[in-house]
Formats: C-alpha cells, sequence, structure tokens
C-alpha cells in the first residue's frame, strides 16, 4: 500500500496492547496523574441535560476514553433524543499520536471509513476534519471522474501547505496537531514563488505572491483568500449535492500544486458558472528541491505531480506573461511555504510556526471556547446565543429560511450536526459528536451553544467548530457503522465524502518480524 | 551521549515589595510571600531566566502572570512533575505547589502547559525522562550504541522523531535485545515514525538502552528496516 507521507505509515508488527474541574479561581491546578491506565470501563463525567449510556463507555486504548450521551429530555417536536460521543485522549497515558489524513488524495473527497481503510494500522478514533467545498465537474468528464475538492482555511500535512488560509477577518480558526496536544488559533498562510533572475526580471517583479494550493485557479470557494478576491456571491453554481456555493473569483492567480494532489492538475473551465477559470493560462512543473523548471507551456491542466516536483498553474495576463518568460530565460523558482500564529492579534503579535514533518494543521469553522470561556455560552439579544445553523425549524417543526435577518426565537431549534475538537484543563484532548440517534439515519444536532455547554463541563479551556452537518462522523476503530447518527445528506445512511480527518493511533510499534 | 542542555539561568533578584510589584511586562514573577509580596524572581517572556539554577528552587509562594501566554509552573526540574497553570494577567497564591516550583515555560495556550514537545529541534531524535515529552530531554541527530547508565539507561518515556528517518529503539545495549509480553509476539525493535511524537506504556516504557536512525523501507508491509 503506498502512503501519501511516511509519517503516517504505522506499519508491520503487533499493535501494542489494546488495551473537573474547578476553574473558580485564576490560578489552575491540574497534576500529573495516575500513569497506569485502568483495564476497567471509565466512569462517564455526568452532563447536565445527557444522560451516560453507560454499557457503551469504554477505554479504546490505555489513555483514550470514549463516552456515550443521550439527551436526558428531548423536546417534543424531536423524533429522537439527540446523542452526544465523547472520546478522551491523553498523551500521557498511552501510546498515542493525534494526526489528520486526507487518504489517497488530496484532491478528491473520501469518506472517513474510506481514509481509515487506506491506511497500514487502524486508527483507534477517527473524526471528520476542516471545511471543503466540490468544485465542479470538468467540461468532458463523466460520472466515473471524481469532482475534485477544495479546502478552505489554513491546511497543512506533514509540513506540506495544502490549502490556503482565509482573509484573517473571516472568523476561520484552524487547529494545529503537532506536540501531543491540539493548539486552536488563527492562522495565515503566506506562500511565495521568487525568481533566480538577477537581470532583465520580466516587470522587475522576483517575487510572486501564490494564491493557494491544490485548487481550481480563479475559483476560490468558501472564503476569499485575499484582498484581490471578489466578494462573493452565491450561486447559480452548486456542488454535487444540489448547495448553493459562494465563489470569491479571481482571474488574476497563481495556484500551486504538489505531490499529495494525486489527480491530473485542472484544465480551464473547471467551474461551468465561473468565468475566472476559462483561462488557457501557463504552466510549469519544478524540481521541488532546486526549482529548476522541467518542462512547462501554454495552457494549463492534464498534469501528474511527481513526487519531488511541483507543477504551478498561472491565470491572468501578467501573471502568465511573468511565468512564460521565466520559463523562456531558464529560470529557477523557489517556491517558500510559511505559517503564521495569529492567536495574539489583538496584542498585534505574530508569530511563524516554522513547517516540518510534524506540523498537522485542520481547518475549522468558529472558535468555540479559548482560555475556558466559551464564545456561545451567553444570552444574546434574542435570548438565545446559538451560533449558526443552516438547518433550523420552528416550534412547529417547519424548517426556516436562514438569512441574516431571520429573527431567532426561543423555540427555534437547530438539527446541524456537529464536530468539535477540544483540550481541557489537563491537557487532555477531547473529540466530539453532536447528532442524531446512532442507530436511525435522522439528522440533527444543535446549536454551537449547546455543543460548548457541555463541553465546559467536561473542562474544556479552548475547542474549535469542525466542518458538520451531514459532513459530522466518528469511526470508532473500523466499526461497521459510525457511532453518531447519520445526516441524510447526500442520503439517508450514506456517508459523505469528506476533505480529511482527524485521528488517533498507537505513537509506535513493536517491531516483531 | 552528550550531555542534557543546560538552560542559562539570570536571576533578576529584587528587593521586598508591595502586593504584585516589579513585573514589568511582559515577564512572569514568582514571590516569596503570600500576595505578591516579598522578595521576587522576574522571568522575562525573552530572556533566559529560569527557576532552575536561580536559587528559586521550592520558594516561589505566589505568582503574577503579567504576559499575554499561559504561565505553566512545574514541580521538577525541565518541566517535569506536577503542573500549576496561571492564566493571562493572572496573579495569586500557588494552590498546589506552594514552596515546590522548580521550572516554568510560558505557552500561546493552557494544554501546551502539558506537553514539552516543543523543545525538540529540528532534525533531532529527542528521548524524555516524562511522558508527553516532559522532563529531562536529551536530542540528537545520531544513533547512540549504549545510553549513559543512571541517566538514560531504562529511563525514557516519550520520543519525538523530528528527523527524516525511522528511530529504532531497543531494549539493550548495541542495539539488541527482545521485550516479551504474555500474549504479544516477541518484540526485537520498536520504532518511531519519521514525525511522530508518543508517549511509551509497558513492556517499552523505562526499558530502552540503545537507538538508531534508519531510513524508511521502500517497501511499507515490511519492518525490515530496525533490524538490518
Amino acid at each position: 500500500m503506498t502512503r501519501p507521507a511516511p509519517r503516517t505509515a504505522h506499519r508491520g508488527g503487533a499493535r501494542l496492547a489494546a488495551a473537573v474541574t474547578a476553574l473558580s479561581s485564576m490560578l489552575l491546578f491540574t497534576a500529573s496523574g495516575p500513569t497506569s491506565a485502568a483495564e476497567e470501563p471509565p466512569a462517564a463525567p455526568e452532563l447536565a441535560r445527557w444522560t451516560a449510556q453507560t454499557a457503551d463507555s469504554r477505554l479504546l486504548a490505555p489513555g483514550v476514553e470514549y463516552f456515550r450521551y443521550k439527551e436526558t429530555s428531548p423536546i417534543a417536536q424531536r423524533a429522537y433524543p439527540r446523542e452526544l460521543n465523547v472520546v478522551r485522549i491523553d498523551p500521557a497515558q498511552g501510546a498515542l499520536r493525534i494526526e489528520s489524513t486526507f487518504g489517497r488524495k488530496a484532491a478528491t473527497g473520501e469518506t472517513v471509513r474510506e481514509m481509515v481503510a487506506a491506511m497500514p494500522e487502524v486508527p483507534l478514533v477517527a473524526v471528520n476534519g476542516g471545511y471543503f467545498m466540490n468544485e465542479g465537474t470538468p467540461p468532458g468528464t463523466t460520472g466515473a471522474v471524481p469532482e475534485t475538492v477544495q479546502t478552505f482555511g489554513a491546511t497543512v500535512r506533514d509540513g506540506e501547505v495544502m490549502g490556503a488560509s482565509c482573509v484573517l477577518g473571516k472568523n476561520r480558526h484552524s487547529v494545529v496537531l503537532q506536540y501531543g496536544v491540539p493548539y486552536v488559533t488563527l492562522l495565515e498562510t503566506d506562500i511565495t514563488v521568487t525568481s533566480s533572475l538577477t537581470e532583465e526580471i520580466p516587470y522587475g517583479e522576483v517575487t510572486q505572491r501564490v494564491d493557494d494550493v491544490n485548487r481550481n485557479p480563479g475559483g476560490a470557494l468558501g472564503c476569499p483568500r485575499d484582498a484581490d478576491d471578489t466578494a462573493g456571491e452565491l450561486g447559480p453554481y452548486a456542488d454535487a449535492y444540489g448547495k448553493q456555493l459562494a465563489a470569491y473569483t479571481d482571474p488574476t492567480e497563481f495556484v500551486l500544486f504538489n505531490y499529495s494532489y494525486r489527480t491530473t492538475t485542472p484544465k480551464p473551465d473547471v467551474n461551468k458558472n465561473i468565468t475566472a477559470d476559462d483561462q488557457a493560462g501557463y504552466e510549469v512543473v519544478l524540481d521541488s528541491a532546486t526549482g529548476a523548471i522541467i518542462t512547462g507551456g501554454e495552457g494549463r491542466g492534464g498534469r501528474t505531480v511527481a513526487k519531488g516536483q511541483y507543477v504551478l498553474q498561472a491565470i491572468g495576463d501578467h501573471q502568465t506573461d511573468w511565468l512564460r518568460r521565466q520559463h523562456q530565460k531558464k529560470a529557477s523558482l523557489k517556491i517558500s511555504q510559511r505559517l503564521w500564529d495569529h492567536r495574539f492579534k489583538a496584542q498585534e503579535i505574530k508569530r511563524e510556526m516554522p513547517l516540518d514533518e510534524t506540523v498537522d494543521v485542520v481547518n475549522g469553522g468558529s472558535l468555540l471556547i479559548r482560555d475556558g470561556v466559551s464564545k456561545y455560552g451567553s444570552t444574546g439579544a434574542t435570548g438565545y446565543a446559538h451560533g449558526s445553523c443552516a438547518r433550523l425549524y420552528d416550534e412547529n417543526g417547519r424548517s426556516k429560511d436562514v438569512t441574516a435577518a431571520t429573527p431567532q426565537a426561543r423555540t427555534d431549534y437547530c438539527r446541524d450536526s456537529r464536530t468539535a475538537v477540544g483540550v481541557d484543563e489537563r491537557g487532555r484532548t477531547l473529540l466530539v459528536t453532536l447528532s442524531g440517534p446512532r442507530d436511525h439515519y435522522y439528522p440533527d444536532g444543535g446549536f454551537l451553544a449547546e455543543v460548548t455547554e457541555p463541553l465546559r463541563a467536561l473542562g474544556v479551556m479552548d475547542a474549535l467548530n469542525q466542518d458538520g452537518g451531514g459532513s459530522s462522523t466518528m469511526l470508532l476503530g473500523d466499526a461497521a457503522r459510525p457511532v453518531n447518527g447519520l445526516s441524510d445528506d447526500p442520503a439517508p445512511g450514506v456517508e459523505r465524502r469528506v476533505y480529511d480527518s482527524i485521528y488517533v493511533a498507537t505513537g509506535g510499534s513493536p517491531v516483531v518480524n | 551521549m552528550g550531555a542534557l542542555a543546560l538552560l542559562c539561568s539570570v536571576l533578576f533578584a529584587l528587593p521586598a515589595n508591595a502586593a504584585y510589584e516589579s513585573c514589568e511586562k511582559p515577564s512572569l514573577c514568582l514571590y516569596d510571600g503570600v500576595g505578591g509580596t516579598g522578595g521576587s524572581l522576574r522571568l522575562p517572556l525573552d530572556g533566559t531566566a529560569t527557576v532552575t539554577g536561580s536559587g528559586w528552587d521550592n520558594k516561589a509562594v505566589s505568582v503574577y502572570n503579567n504576559t499575554h501566554l499561559w504561565g505553566c509552573v512545574y514541580a521538577n526540574t525541565y518541566l517535569g512533575g506536577t503542573v500549576e497553570t496561571i492564566p493571562p494577567g493572572g496573579d495569586g497564591d500557588l494552590k498546589t505547589l506552594v514552596r515546590e516550583v522548580t521550572s516554568h515555560k510560558l505557552a500561546p495556550s493552557q494544554g501546551a502547559c502539558f506537553t514539552g514537545y516543543e523543545r525538540c529541534g529540528t532534525g533531532q531524535l529527542c528521548i524524555f525522562k516524562e511522558p508527553n515529552g516532559r522532563g529531562g530531554m536529551y536530542g540528537t541527530p545520531n544513533d547512540h550504541a549504549g545510553y549513559l547508565a543512571g541517566v538514560w539507561v531504562d529511563n525514557v518515556r516519550s520520543v519525538m522523531n523530528r528527523t527524516e528517518k525511522t528511530a529504532c529503539f531497543f531494549t539493550d545495549a548495541s542495539w539488541s535485545g527482545e521485550w516479551t509480553q504474555t500474549g504479544q509476539p516477541v518484540a526485537k525493535a520498536y520504532k518511531v515514525n519519521a514525525g511522530d511524537t508518543t508517549s511509551l506504556t509497558a513492556p517499552f516504557d523505562r526499558s530502552i538502552q540503545s537507538h538508531r536512525l534508519r531510513t524508511p523501507d521502500a517497501d511499507p508491509a515490511t519492518d525490515k528496516e530496525c533490524l538490518s
């Protein structure tokens, strides 16, 4: 089996053994805890409005606890009680690693189950990861050709940028998986291409900003990547599920493709409803180590990125001509990828996070909790500080049209499934889904406030909302069914293909042969 | 084997003061009296001052974190033992580590107080005396046929492999020995892939005496790189 990166290749060998919070003061006490994991099922922490399903609670491995809860008193409009599934990971108690994977190809979506199946070693738990958009089906392709996807929000795999950050004002945070304890923060990617030319430099421009990685040039979806992108308008393009997409087009872009893309580079007009991606443009193949231009030419698309190479596409007259002339002059083009942490933006502090093999970043949406303070836990002007909801219903169980102007009544309820990642006051990681019932394909979930409430009760200090709705999935090992209820999108009981997933696996492996 | 990197220590010894004074921003300050009184030790954000070696071991009673970061104080040297955390801007008497603080760091999140892996430099294989990258650390880009007795022999509890190779660990010196475990195959090595971090569990925990770095096998279905 070929792995996209050596980091995930825990191969061969036998699996190593299967095996609150008072925040009332300014000083927070936390102890290092016991050193041996209990063999008996862990006791599920008590949570208001939730009843622990104690028969389902279990230790997945030393340091990895699973708790399942059912809603104690659901409102009459809900057909079934909702479920809360919690996996708590203590990296000091077991041989564990927390990482992310896009599966076999960064260019196309896969179900969490498919991503798990592609790994040499079955992880202990996996949940869906970051936000993404389906890009459209290129002209002339058939249904057998999978639609490509693009992630939006800073995304990194094994130190390689997979997707550029959104502009910083969009409240799109990410989670860094690097030192055994996830770090939720606001990130900015900074990708450039620099020419080796020292004279007769085209346009006098040595360095160009690269707009994104592994996506359709001209057709940024989900969020603007920089100030050059348009403000974004819904449709008329819809993705494979009929969902209206907002496009933030820019007809003047450089986009980089790396080895992980594993699909031929995009040709013009991937998205029939976006004109910015119609241009022929220019494309070169680079040696990723030296920057030497191996080949290239007018037009773009249809190339496979080999290991040790990049492909760089340009659209827009200026960008196309700059790249063409670099090729003609036999320049070398150095690619630079940097990551900046803006967690302390309020203090006007930003710091660089060096990229290497140890760094995974999964994008997310709303920051749920920071430094122990819930962002959605207080009562707002409408009586319910809920956060966004794409599946809002009124007291009569009727779906409501959700716009920014839609009044939110206390009796409204939300059926968005949720996935969240958090870190508690002892440095333990929590992977959480709030969903409909496990045993019924009934789409359900809740407002963001309904996620932050149990997370805070579990002592979570920092938490991020991941992609949700039909994307919400939690798999324990290679279980036949996810532990959470799946949405009816794309179809009842069908797991959605997503961009990436966060998983927990054993951190080392015995060599037995 | 080389020695542990020793942290430089610079003591900012300040005279007795009123509550939480003499703590210029951005600094984490320790006081030997309750409520930020008594003598103090200022630990600046970008400086080299440390608790360890400053004469302030097991002395602090109260603390003021006059930074935008989380303050983390530890019962043992090199970020080891029990942890107590202080939020940005927080001050107060220590709850559990009264006169027990011997090391500290400033971290971007509260959770980061519970890991010490960030100390491992790029290109290094790092071993730690406590789980989750905490406690004493040794980092090297090289193979080691035998760990230093009394220091690292049977004393490794977590690992970060920040090299581009597979790290192979052995229970005896000279890359030899076997681990046996009831119901499990005999293990001749324990490997940690490039880019990975992990704490160790039985039988590998506190049971390593040598390591070597190997180029990963071309065939991902095998484990041969550690044994050849």
